[in-house]
């Protein structure tokens, strides 16, 4: 087995963004041996992928940002002892 | 208590200055994110190669009124990476309508489900955002 292939294997079995984006590339890479898309298709759908992770971790930070934003307002609203 | 306060602050100085600077929830934003989600919620367009190429032109003229709107706005660091990355695709999108050879509809499928994978990831951390 090569090295994408195991790596491939790993990440297809997981429920997770990583598992999702490593099912659509290996449907891709499918779908051009298929002459479903061509290569110039396929090369733009396949850096989609990776836009998509990028816009999973700006996502990550606003998120992160947000709830820590929330925990300091939280804290100061508490009463000093 | 004493613990809970530095560790918040811990938190914050090792994260930087920038977790204190998140833009306010906008209501032109968020509208307009919803709107592309709902464009490219419907993949049997892929079926008729006019609808898609229409849907493709309204997808990426809104995505470019979101990139250009979100980048005045202060604050706005990771919506506006999110909003480059969402644009970029779209306008790929529309080109590739605008020439020949016509995309397939395998094409045009993956690439409204990618575009509205992104718009979804958008709008639930956008209507996160404080009042």
């Amino acid at each position: 087995m090569n090295n994408f292939q195991a790596v491939l294997a790993h990440y297809q079995a997981q429920p997770t963004r990583a598992g999702e984006r490593a099912r659509s590339a290996a449907q891709l890479h499918g779908a051009l041996y298929a002459g479903d898309i061509d290569r110039s298709s396929y090369e733009e759908l396949m850096n989609d992928l990776k836009r998509i992770d990028t816009v999973n971790m700006a996502a990550d930070e606003l998120t992160d940002a947000i709830a820590v934003n929330e925990l300091i307002d939280a804290l100061m609203a508490i009463p000093l002892p | 208590m004493a613990s809970l306060i530095k560790l918040s602050l811990a938190t914050l100085l090792l994260s930087g200055c920038s977790l204190l600077s998140v833009s306010h929830f906008d209501a032109n934003e968020q509208a307009q994110i919803v709107t592309i989600v709902q464009m490219s919620q419907n993949k049997s367009l892929c079926e008729d190669v006019t609808k898609a190429s229409n849907i493709s032109s309204q997808i990426a003229h809104t995505t470019e009124w979101l990139r250009l709107y979100s980048q005045d706005t202060p604050n706005n660091g990771p919506m506006q990476t999110m909003t480059k990355q969402l644009d970029d695709s779209a306008q790929e999108f529309r080109d590739r309508y605008s020439r020949l050879p016509v995309p397939t509809r395998l094409y045009c499928e993956i690439k409204l489900n990618n575009i509205n994978t992104m718009a979804n990831t958008m709008r639930e951390v956008s209507a996160r955002r404080p009042r």
